[in-house]
């Protein structure tokens, strides 16, 4: 299945780009964070992993089709195919 | 009201930077049908600044939204201060892209009936978009290097 990834602040620099279509083989969070990873790096690792929890870091919200998702664990978080996902830092308005 | 009646109407939300000035958001807010019980209008505007908050000198800002998410949150917060006793209408214009010092970022418009409870208003206003709307701001220093604010 296809997913859609789009990047803001720090996603977008490291990144390069506004958004980012994944084929995924599993239909959960951790098959298109593991891509991430192997595509990115430790910097898009360490905005996003926290390695002592082994799972997403607190001050992080992943939102699935434009809705806030309060698990942090991917392994239990489903997606399907067209879904649309951002991994989004804490906000800061001008 | 003649002159006004023709005037472009502006939603809250975010917009890229240019598209937009205080100017006609106040025009858009003196067409709300109930205006006439205003006494006044406030406005906020945010602007950068040429130093961080830990005094490292700024020379530009980038600011990103997510602006699905962002204009969602912006009108829930300008319906819930419009429900307030005394305020007749409240707009918040984020912008975007790439500024230079002293460019504005942002602008807040209220119209209230007094003058009290404006003030009030604008300044909560001010306080619950910088806490609840998806929007990053990046301040880039005069040694090249650039840092994300949170």
């Amino acid at each position: 299945m296809i997913v859609e990834v789009l990047y803001f602040a720090e996603f977008k620099d490291i990144t390069g780009k506004e958004k980012e279509k994944f084929e995924l083989s599993d239909n959960h969070l951790s098959d298109l964070i593991s891509l991430l990873f192997k595509k990115y790096g430790d910097n898009l690792r360490n905005l996003i992993w926290d390695g002592k929890l082994q799972k997403i870091h607190n001050l992080i919200s992943v939102i699935i089709n434009n809705q806030p998702i309060h698990e942090k664990d991917p392994s239990i978080i489903n997606l399907s195919d067209g879904s649309t996902i951002a991994f989004l830092m804490p906000v800061s308005g001008g | 009201m003649s002159g006004l009646e023709n005037a472009k109407k502006i939603e809250s939300g975010i917009y890229s930077k240019g598209k937009i000035d205080l100017g006609s958001i106040i025009k858009s807010i003196k067409q709300n049908s109930n205006i006439i019980e205003a006494g006044s209008i406030h406005t906020f505007t945010g602007i950068v600044r040429s130093t961080s908050k830990n005094g490292k000198p700024v020379v530009s800002m980038k600011i990103d939204a997510y602006d699905e998410l962002a204009n969602e949150s912006i009108k829930k917060i300008c319906e819930k201060l419009k429900q307030r006793e005394g305020i007749i209408d409240v707009k918040i214009v984020h912008l975007k892209g790439e500024f230079e010092l002293t460019e504005s970022l942002v602008y807040v418009v209220v119209a209230s009936a007094h003058r009290k409870e404006g003030f009030k208003t604008i300044s909560d206003a001010v306080e619950m978009y910088k806490e609840e709307i998806a929007v990053w701001k990046r301040e880039d220093f005069s040694n090249g290097s650039s840092e994300w604010i949170h």
